[in-house]
């Protein structure tokens, strides 16, 4: 797992951009491509041959919230609007797939399409909704939004309420399953991951960002505020949706209560806050330190215990490093200034001239 | 037989007491713009605190009303000083997040303190019932509505008539000006904190009374308490009224007339509809006076 955390190369190569530098840039770029591209493979290979079915089967949880977190990150890292409601595209994306795979006698991993398209509708008529209420206010919606999709389906026919669901398996052993789930969570998480780190790299980054910093502002300058929240809400919320279809072919049985819990949509904030929410490598490191965390804790005292330590860790990240582990990490290494604090302009004592060059710009 | 008449009266007495379990999420969040996410925990530790003082030397919950103010006003000067004041600093987004911890924290340590399983308090008026001109009342609403009815009545002369009151008024209207003019805002955010906690936490006490309650429940009333701020506003103990007695109202009509099961849904769907309707109206300056 450890070796995902390599591709970071490729983060900073934007950063050693300067006159001159094309070539070397493009050398740096495409090591990093290449190293994220190795580090993917060798994974992929790991899980699904050699590695050991236990240490697989931990793996698919920490794959699985690498996805999660790395959804919430466009919204909640990016523009700055806590989603503690996460669990409510996911337990749809479920749901979807439970319903659609039992009623046309599908291989539920083929419903993925469709866990995804619901996951989005549910986005589209929540985020209409509650994304014109401002920061903490959406935020609690969220959170209550979840509770009530959750009564919804304890009472709904077509979710067999409380009873819940049952999906066809796959037909294959365990430990097959177990390292098939694993690379379909490893592709999630790598395209989450993807989706991230692409955005970093465009306009509608910087418009997200205007968004967290004073959303009046980004407002006056011509941001479509409302859409752009709404399509980050949306990227994260397909995500979700996958991943629930993921893992509801998964675990061949769901019920609202299980399937709508709020712990999901709270270790989901808690990854990407602590491995540092607005930083495409962020849910990356916080996924894997809370997930692994979570797991030492429920294996030798109580499940309970992983939720002291949530939020004891979400109490200390935000008093002393709001930044999270890569914040951290930043700070410390010092090289690398954050990509999301562009450099401020020099005052210059001369008037500003453009030299006129053949050069092209790289 | 229930009457169209005692619905109604109950929805009323049910508002009652959703204003006053609502009010220091509204108050903290009118006046100091803090999202207090760890409102339903602190409830619910009231109806623990009403809970282990019946248990341990036969205080009754009147009596524990009154001691849950000291209590609760300590405890949230403590979470004032040591978290809230500090992530205020910060951003918007750390408040959240802080307050968010705060709330799992708490919530583990709840657990870890009373477990998780459902209480209930049994007094004297429990399961009895008062008919007052035709009209047949549960003697648990009826005592717990009209204590709450006291403390929204001394809370709203204090806000009105102290000077005290009118420095609050001034820090929820604009905290630059109240600065200027000579209130220690630092102070009085930390006492409005400490206070909007220790209404919450007498609210808990007050239902524990009439509810049976758990630890994981306190999602339950964080989102109530929302619902009477999102249908009432934040503009002070008028508008918590106005969206306690909607919640409480539609709750007993629909006790009536739905299974039971389908209540939550349709209290949940009445936020939808809140948020809707009111959309980008929340917490403008117009609504944040008290």
């Amino acid at each position: 797992m450890t070796a995902l955390g390599r591709t970071d190369e490729t983060g900073t190569a934007s950063q050693a951009a300067g006159p001159g530098r094309g070539p070397a840039l493009f050398r740096r770029r495409l090591v990093g491509m290449l190293a994220a591209a190795a580090a993917v493979a060798l994974a992929a290979a790991w899980g699904s041959s050699f590695g050991q079915v236990a240490a697989v089967s931990i793996a698919v949880i920490v794959l699985m919230y690498v996805a999660l977190a790395g959804g919430w990150n466009i919204l909640g890292g990016y523009a700055g609007y806590m989603n503690f409601g996460t669990v409510l595209f996911f337990g749809v994306g479920a749901y979807a797939t439970a319903i659609t795979s039992s009623a046309w006698h599908l291989n539920p991993l083929l419903t993925a399409p469709v866990a995804a398209v619901a996951a989005a509708a549910a986005a589209l008529l929540i985020g209409v909704a509650s994304l014109r209420l401002r920061g903490g206010y959406f935020a609690i919606a969220t959170f209550i939004l979840t509770l009530a999709v959750q009564s919804l389906a304890l009472v709904l026919g077509i979710t067999h309420g409380a009873q819940g669901l049952f999906i066809t398996g796959l037909g294959i052993s365990p430990i097959r399953a177990t390292r098939v789930f694993f690379d379909l969570f490893l592709a999630l998480a790598v395209v989450a991951i993807l989706i991230c780190w692409v955005i970093e790299r465009t306009r509608w980054y910087s418009a997200l960002i205007a968004i967290r910093e004073d959303e009046d502002a980004a407002e006056v300058l011509g941001v479509p505020t409302t859409r752009y929240k709404l399509t980050a809400l949306l990227i994260g919320a397909v995500i979700a949706g996958i991943a629930g279809c993921f893992y509801a072919a998964q675990i061949y049985y769901i019920e609202p209560v299980g399937t709508f819990d709020f712990n999901i949509s709270l270790a989901t904030v808690v990854a990407a806050v602590i491995g540092g929410a607005g930083r495409w490598y962020g849910p990356l490191i916080g996924a894997i330190i809370t997930e692994l965390l979570a797991q030492e804790l429920f294996v030798h005292v109580q499940g309970v215990y992983s939720q002291l330590s949530y939020g004891i860790l979400l109490i200390a990240v935000v008093l002393a490093a709001p930044g999270g582990v890569a914040g951290l990490a930043q700070r410390a290494l010092r090289r690398h200034p954050a990509p999301e604090r562009p450099e401020p302009l020099q005052p210059t004592a001369q008037p500003l001239t453009i030299p006129a060059t053949d050069k092209e710009i790289p | 037989m229930t009457t169209v008449t005692e619905v109604i009266a109950t929805g009323v007495l049910l508002g009652l007491i959703y204003t006053l379990a609502a009010l220091g999420l509204q108050v903290s969040l009118g006046v100091l713009r803090v999202l207090n996410l760890a409102h339903g925990i602190i409830v619910i530790a009231g109806a623990f605190f009403a809970f282990d003082l019946l248990h341990a030397w036969h205080i009754t919950p009147l009596l524990a009303v009154i001691l849950a103010l000291p209590v609760f006003f300590l405890f949230g000067l403590v979470l004032d000083r040591g978290l809230v004041q500090r992530v205020r600093r910060v951003s918007e987004q750390a408040v959240l997040l802080g307050l968010f911890g705060a709330m799992i924290l708490l919530q583990s340590l709840a657990i870890l303190t009373w477990t998780t399983d459902s209480r209930s308090i049994t007094v004297s008026y429990t399961n009895s019932s008062v008919t007052l001109a035709g009209v047949t009342l549960p003697a648990d609403y009826l005592v717990a509505a009209a204590a709450a009815l006291v403390i929204l009545g001394i809370i709203a002369a204090a806000l009105r008539f102290t000077m005290a009151g009118r420095a609050v008024q001034a820090l929820a209207q604009n905290p630059e000006a109240a600065r200027v003019l000579g209130v220690n805002v630092d102070r009085w955010a930390s006492i409005v904190f400490g206070l909007s906690v220790a209404v919450a936490g007498m609210s808990g006490v007050l239902l524990a009374d009439v509810f049976p309650f758990s630890v994981q429940e306190q999602s339950q009333w964080l989102a109530y308490a929302f619902i009477v701020v999102l249908v009432g506003g934040t503009g002070g103990i008028r508008g918590a009224l106005v969206g306690g007695l909607v919640l409480g109202l539609a709750q007993s009509v629909f006790n009536q007339v739905l299974p039971l099961q389908y209540v939550d849904v349709v209290v949940y769907g009445l936020l939808a509809a809140a948020l809707i309707v009111r959309g980008g109206g929340l917490a403008s300056r117009r609504e944040r006076a008290l």
